[in-house]
Formats: C-alpha cells, structure tokens, sequence
C-alpha cells in the first residue's frame, strides 16, 4: 500500500478534515465504478459510493493496514451493493450499461466503431462475466480486489474474465470485424 | 508451442498487464499459424477496443454529498435503505396500534350497552354461540340490514371488501360491474351485480359469520363471564 495513502488515513482519524476530502475525492472514482458495474444503475451507483464512503471514513479506526486500503474499501461497497441488490430483487439492467459503455463521440473512427463493437460483445457476457472483465480490463482492478469486491475466489475471477475475453474475441470473429483492425492493433 | 498452449499463454500475458508483443514465442507461433493470429488480432482489437470505452464517473456532488453526510450529527449515511427500514418500522406500529385499539374496543365495560342501540343488542345476542350447537343462528347478510348502524357498517364493509378481492381471484365465475353493458331485460326484476356477487358469495358469507362467532367466543364472552 503506497505510504501517502497510510498517512492521508493517519490525518482523517486525527480529525484533519482536508484529509478526509482527499481520501474522498482519490478513491471516489473506483468505489463508484465498482457500485456502478454492480448495480447498473446510476443513481444507485451514487447513493451505495456515498454510504461506502461515509461508513469506510467512520470505520477508519477498525482498517487493518496490513490490508489494502482500495481492497477494503472495495469489500465494503461489494457487500453494500449486494443488500441493495437482494432488496430489491432484480439485476443490474443490461440497456444501462450498454448505453454507458460505448463513447459514442468517437464512433465515426474506425477506433470509435471497434469500440462499439466490443461494447456489443461486452454487453452480452452474462453479467459476473461482464463485471469482472471490466473490472480487470477497463478498471484495471486487480484479480485480489475483484475477488474481494464480489466475494468469490480469485481462481472463479480469473476463469470469468478469461472466459469473457474468449466469447468477446469469438464475436469480434464472427462479426468480421477483424478484417477493419488496424495494423497498428495487429502488432505482428 | 502447440496452439493448445497458445490460449493460455496469451491470458497469462494479459493477466500481467503486458503487452502482447512481449512475448516474441507467441508472436512468432501467430505468425505461423492461421488460427492462432486471428486468435491474436481478436484479442489486440478487444484490447484496443476496452480502451476508448467509456468510464462512468461519479457526478460531482458525490464528494460534497459525502461530506455532508459525515459532517451531519447523527445522519444516516444510507438514505436509499434507510427509507424502507424507516417506513417498515412506522407501518409495523401504525398496525400495532391499530390492533390495540381493536382488543381496547372489544374488552371495553359496557361496550355492547354503550354503542350497540337496544334493537340492535337483541340480534347481536341472538348470533352469539351458544350452548346448544344446532341452534338456529341468523344470516350475516340479515344481521347487516337489522342490527345497528355500526354492526351494519362493519358487516357491509365486510362483505365489499371480500367482494374486492374475490375480483381479483382469476377464473372466478362472477360478473364484474356492467358487464352486461348496463342492459336489462325490462320483464326481469333488476339484479345488479352487487346481488349477484352475494349470492356467489354467500358460503364464504358464511364461513365469515363462524369465524366472528368464534373470535366473541374467545374474547368477549370469557371477559364478560369474568365480569359477572
């Protein structure tokens, strides 16, 4: 674990309030990333990011430093989402990621088309798979974090991703797709 | 390397973040092998493609947000959870008051002199259980048009209430309100769809008229015994 991270902690419980804000505003982005693969949904995503962060802030004094501080954080906001998620009994929603996944700006490139493509492909892994490449891939989260993150063992996280690279790979194949790859991409 | 490895040896690559040029055995095996290159050039353009995907981002009020909600004495940090639990635990003493009230009204002293008028009181006596078990006991539904306003009021609710539900009963064989377009014919006496339901209604009318004997039985009239 980086030392500022363990000092920026050490300032927050001896009550620097600038601290906290920089506790905050540096691991907001990949608790609300985490919330929002799990979720699907945005503004959900913002409440359980907002009470992970809240509750992790308050529970500072019981972090192990020993253990990551982003692994921890990241357990906290897996086990707040999965409540939300047997609460109210339904799966994150397929149309809300795929609306969010593609950065349709850049569609008109033949690097924004390869882009959606994947996007397609990504969208239609079943959702554990989905998370985790994601969360791997474009996260850059590492298996250790994931695993903890969705309360799984990092042997079942690695077989997801493996297996969502394969299934986004075959449809890139049978979507022709390849043939429009750039040489730079090939790299052979 | 067999193309059997060739899978696996490029996950490891991704697995460690590397690029998939590091590896010059495996790019010199996709060189070789047909299969095995549009296995490569699949998984550059997957990982060119994860690039230029979108990040969803938290909006910018999620640190104030966060803020606020450590700065706020005792505030709950859930407010999306905390909503349900909350109206949970109203709603559980909304009915637990409501049951007490009812208990409080049916163990009252003098209840039955009190708010049952006198001709009433009569027909209220002759539906209570008695000792004899095949005894006559009145209708509900007869109970409704003769006892007092406030026995007839329940009575009434009773019934439209069972009415309301039994509507809703899938492949129950009643009519709903104006089915029949409103049309009668003139050389039939009126019958609305209330009285039909009534008539289909009349065993559970029934099994309704047990079930209150039985709970007067086991409150009311042990408590009054008590009191005499």
């Amino acid at each position: 674990m980086p030392d500022d991270v363990r000092e920026l902690v050490a300032r927050c419980l001896a009550g620097d309030q600038a601290a906290v804000t920089a506790l905050v505003d540096r691991f907001q982005g990949q608790v609300f990333g985490l919330c929002y693969r799990m979720l699907g949904h945005r503004q959900d995503a913002e409440d359980m990011a907002q009470e992970t962060l809240v509750r992790a802030i308050r529970s500072l004094a019981r972090w192990n430093p020993e253990r990551g501080f982003l692994p921890w954080l990241l357990t906290i906001a897996g086990n707040r989402c999965r409540t939300l998620l047997a609460s109210r009994a339904r799966r994150p929603s397929l149309v809300a990621e795929v609306d969010h996944l593609a950065d349709r700006g850049a569609a008109a490139e033949p690097a924004g088309q390869l882009a959606e493509e994947v996007a397609l492909a990504v969208a239609e892994l079943r959702l554990e798979y989905r998370q985790a490449f994601l969360m791997f891939q474009r996260d850059e989260l590492s298996y250790a974090e994931i695993a903890a993150a969705l309360d799984c063992p990092v042997g079942t996280v690695k077989t997801w991703v493996h297996r969502a690279r394969r299934q986004i790979a075959e449809r890139l194949r049978n979507r022709d797709v390849l043939r429009e790859v750039p040489d730079a991409v090939r790299g052979l | 390397m067999r193309c059997a490895d060739f899978e696996n040896r490029l996950n490891d690559l991704l697995d460690a973040r590397q690029p998939l040029e590091s590896d010059a055995a495996l790019a010199g095996h996709a060189r070789a092998c047909r299969d095995c290159r549009e296995l490569w050039t699949a998984y550059g353009a997957m990982l060119a493609g994860v690039l230029h995907l979108a990040r969803p981002e938290p909006s910018a009020e999620l640190s104030q947000r966060v803020g606020a909600a450590l700065r706020g004495a005792g505030a709950d940090p859930s407010p999306c959870i905390a909503w349900p639990r909350r109206a949970a635990q109203v709603g559980g003493a909304l009915v637990a008051m409501a049951a007490a009230v009812l208990v409080w009204a049916l163990m009252r002293p003098g209840w039955q002199q009190a708010d049952v008028p006198a001709d009433a009181a009569g027909q209220l006596a002759a539906h209570r259980p008695t000792a004899s078990p095949g005894a006559e006991r009145e209708p509900l539904d007869h109970l409704a048009r003769t006892a007092g306003d406030e026995y007839r009021a329940l009575a009434i609710e009773t019934r439209r209430s069972l009415t309301s539900a039994l509507l809703m009963v899938p492949g129950l064989a009643l009519s709903p309100p104006d089915s029949d377009g409103g049309q009668q014919p003139s050389d039939q006496p009126s019958r609305g769809w209330v009285d039909d339901l009534s008539d289909g209604l009349a065993p559970l009318t029934r099994s309704t008229a047990v079930a209150l004997d039985s709970l007067w039985g086991a409150v009311v009239v042990p408590h009054e015994d008590s009191r005499s």
